[in-house]
């Protein structure tokens, strides 16, 4: 270990992540000394004759948590922040950092937050300081930037701001205690209410935006179970001109009679029909906006297939580049400030995107710009420093998304025409040809493979003339049931409902993988997702609704911008908390039966892996192993005499894909825990694995 | 004195007032009903044994839907052979 060097009267800055000291350090001299401390990168730089020691935390050090450690005990009101090394035991370096960040204050005579600049990284830095440092919070500088660019990080450090408990902080304080006070409370009643119905355990828990998040695919899910479909039909007809055979649509899309569906067919097949008019229409498109999060998030998980919370951690990856500006902002907006021709020329030295900064620089540049704003950061855009070393694929294709994104705002409106042909049969029936195609590219040339749109050619016709109907197939078809959320659209319906925030919304979602609420890519509450909502729909409303959780964020964004105090938002979820728990106290057993019921399917559901190949009598259930610890497959059958098993990976969360191998008929799981999900046959003597 | 079953007829869940079904089971069995209209017109001769079996058969049908199809149809057939 190095030693800290013997300095005194310098500025401590406090930063989020490690990659962002090191950029700040070398942003304000290229002269910085580097040391390490207890595992903890250190730098040292001088300025101006000011000395600063640069030194990072691991995102939060400090947590919420109580005394009051048995699980069954509420209500809990009395929080405090600790350091996270005593709530996790999992995060025991948390401690070492600390201890580190403290001895690093006693010499310091003023301390600056460059966290990240928003709600997490006020919060981050402010207990910091607070705590571990026992600094007076009043007097603490604040660095603000979007990109850590060298550029931007000397313009922040030029202009320091006294003062770190602003809106963002508190707005932030207020939200982890909320969330805090209404997950503990509610999550040990059920814990209660299940140790009430003699049950032989299992953990259960809610949150304020998870069980509302919940509630939305429950209810998709009540919505697709209970769907009963309609028929009706669809007629095209097989065409012949003398050019060529091309297909065209029957005027009505949707025949809701089957009769009338043959009668098409008999009043149309192997008739002459005239080409009546040729119907042209222009369609302007806009540009897109800028990206935020949410929408890059949505863009992502469309084009790559991308998880939210994947697209975000890839974007905090091209921000600790520099490459981006900051990924966590709900705006929409470009502002010139960011200098929009220093970054094209930026980008321009990169040979891909050549041809597109000389296209755009031949225009003025203004671009489009959506609604929605926040305060602390523009839009997400490519800041135009040229990406050294290495880089993944799906960073690279990140990073690409980004900056055809970028340019595309730059863009002008594209032109398309839409055209119509119509095909008259004998004046009773018409059949219509599309077409659609390019007349300006606009910003469409820009966002380039991104763009979503098909085009299709007209068949070379001309008014007057006679063609062959030659075949007309009649399909009967039904309507889809609605479709399952996906991660994508659950994130697009958190937003539109405002539940959770640009930063929260896609971790949300996992919890609820995690926790064992949901399945699958199409999302499906499991049974205990599905009954855990139905009984706190039933016996307290409060706790999943939506537009409760709706008005104590428009509270937050309220205490943002210093419209609304802390004190009230607490005291609201005080009382709101306390109705919630007498509700389900009055009904602790009831509650508690039907959870034990939705454990217990549960279980089954998780466990059993299908019916047993060998046996054909038992199923196939995950076991672990009393001696080893070691999780396998065994059959229930166990008893009378099937020995079929097979080890399991001891790693990850195994889901039942419901399918069964090929080869050998033993089930098919996945694997879920590495950065991509692993499909395997469980039979280790499977002859797909042989040779 | 008899004693009322108060569960529902495809699950053990409790049944809705003046009901024979549990809430959800209820719901695809009013959305079975309410849909029966449709499908008669759209394929003239259909009854009412035919239309079950048909929303037995399809894909696109809810889980719950096929239950109650499937339950009322082995009633139907249960009380013609009582």
């Amino acid at each position: 270990m190095d030693r800290i060097p013997n300095i005194s009267g310098y500025t401590l800055v406090i930063c989020e992540k490690a990659d962002a000291s090191k950029r700040i350090a070398s942003a304000l001299s290229d002269k910085f000394k580097t040391y390490t401390s207890n595992g903890t990168q250190i730098y040292v730089v001088e300025k101006d004759k000011k000395k600063y020691i640069i030194c990072s935390a691991l995102g939060h050090l400090y947590g919420l948590g109580t005394s009051r450690k048995k699980r069954d005990v509420f209500p809990i009101f009395d929080l405090m922040w600790f350091p996270l090394s005593q709530i996790d035991k999992d995060k025991k370096i948390v401690w070492n950092r600390i201890q580190t960040i403290s001895s690093l204050s006693n010499r310091a005579s003023a301390f600056v937050n460059a966290c990240d600049y928003d709600t997490e990284g006020s919060i981050i830095g402010r207990n910091i300081i607070k705590y571990s440092c026992n600094a007076d919070i009043s007097k603490v500088l604040r660095a603000r930037f979007s990109t850590l660019t060298k550029e931007e990080l000397s313009e922040a450090f030029e202009n320091l701001k006294v003062g770190i408990d602003d809106g963002f902080a508190r707005a932030g304080i207020t939200r982890h205690i909320i969330d805090y006070m209404w997950g503990i409370n509610l999550s040990r009643i059920l814990i209660s209410a299940l140790q009430h119905s003699a049950s032989s355990g299992g953990s259960i828990s809610t949150g304020r935006v998870q069980g509302p998040t919940l509630k939305f695919i429950v209810d998709r899910e009540i919505e697709i179970r209970s769907f009963v479909t309609r028929p009706y039909w669809t007629a095209k007809a097989l065409v012949d001109s003398s050019k060529e055979t091309f297909y065209a649509e029957y005027s009505i899309d949707r025949i809701t009679k089957g009769k009338e569906g043959h009668r098409i067919k008999n009043e149309n097949e192997g008739r002459e029909g005239i080409v009546e008019q040729l119907k042209k229409t222009e369609v302007k498109l806009i540009p897109p906006t800028p990206f935020n999060t949410g929408d890059l998030q949505k863009e992502a998980f469309r084009l790559f297939g991308f998880s939210p919370s994947l697209t975000l951690s890839i974007a905090e990856r091209l921000y600790l580049n520099a490459l981006i500006s900051y990924p966590r902002t709900n705006s929409q907006k470009l502002p010139p400030s960011i200098n929009y021709l220093k970054i094209m020329n930026g980008l321009g030295r990169l040979e891909e995107y050549k041809k597109e900064v000389k296209a755009l620089l031949s225009t003025r540049l203004k671009p489009r710009e959506g609604d929605k704003d926040d305060s602390a950061h523009p839009s997400i855009y490519p800041t135009g420093e040229i990406p050294v070393g290495g880089f993944d694929a799906r960073q690279i294709k990140l990073y690409d998304l980004i900056v055809r994104r970028f340019f595309s705002v730059f863009g002008e409106k594209a032109i398309k025409e839409r055209m119509q042909l119509s095909i008259n049969v004998q004046n009773k029936h018409h059949w219509e040809v599309n077409g659609l195609r390019t007349i300006y590219a606009g910003w469409t040339f820009f966002y380039g493979k991104y763009v979503n749109m098909e085009e299709h050619d007209l068949p070379l016709l001309q008014e007057g003339e006679r063609v062959l109907i030659k075949s007309v197939e009649i399909a009967e078809k039904f309507d889809k049931r609605p479709p399952r959320f996906n991660r994508g659209s659950l994130l697009e319906k958190m937003e539109e409902e405002n539940l959770g925030t640009k930063a929260t919304r896609a971790e949300i979602i996992e919890t609820l993988y995690k926790r064992g609420y949901i399945v699958g890519d199409s999302i499906a509450p499991t049974n205990l997702g599905f009954q855990i909502t139905l009984t706190l729909s039933k016996y307290s409303k409060e706790i999943v609704s939506v537009d409760l959780t709706k008005e104590m964020e428009r509270k937050l964004e309220q205490i943002e911008v210093g419209k609304e105090t802390p004190e009230n938002v607490l005291e609201d979820t005080f009382y709101l908390t306390l109705h919630s728990i007498s509700e389900l106290v009055d009904n602790m057993e009831k509650v508690g039966e039907e959870l034990k019921i939705a454990l217990k399917e549960t279980f089954f559901e998780k466990n059993i892996l299908g019916k047993c190949p060998k046996c054909k009598v038992g199923n196939l259930i995950i076991i672990r192993s009393k001696r080893t610890g070691k999780r396998f497959v065994g059959c229930t059958n166990y008893k009378n005499g099937c020995r079929a098993s097979s080890p399991l990976p001891q790693r990850g969360i195994i889901q039942n894909i419901g399918k069964a191998c090929v080869m050998c008929g033993w089930p098919i799981i996945i694997v879920r825990g590495g950065r991509i999900p692993w499909k395997l046959c469980i039979n280790v003597d499977c002859p797909s694995k042989k040779g | 004195m008899s004693i009322e079953n108060n569960t529902c007829a495809i699950c053990s869940k409790e049944k809705v007032l003046n009901g024979q079904f549990c809430e959800h089971h209820n719901i695809a069995y009013h959305k079975i009903e309410g849909n029966y209209g449709y499908w008669k017109e759209a394929y003239e001769e259909l009854s009412w044994e035919a239309y079950l079996k048909l929303t037995i058969d399809n894909p696109e049908n809810g889980v719950w839907v096929k239950e109650v199809a499937k339950y009322l149809i082995t009633k139907k057939s249960e009380d013609l052979n009582v």
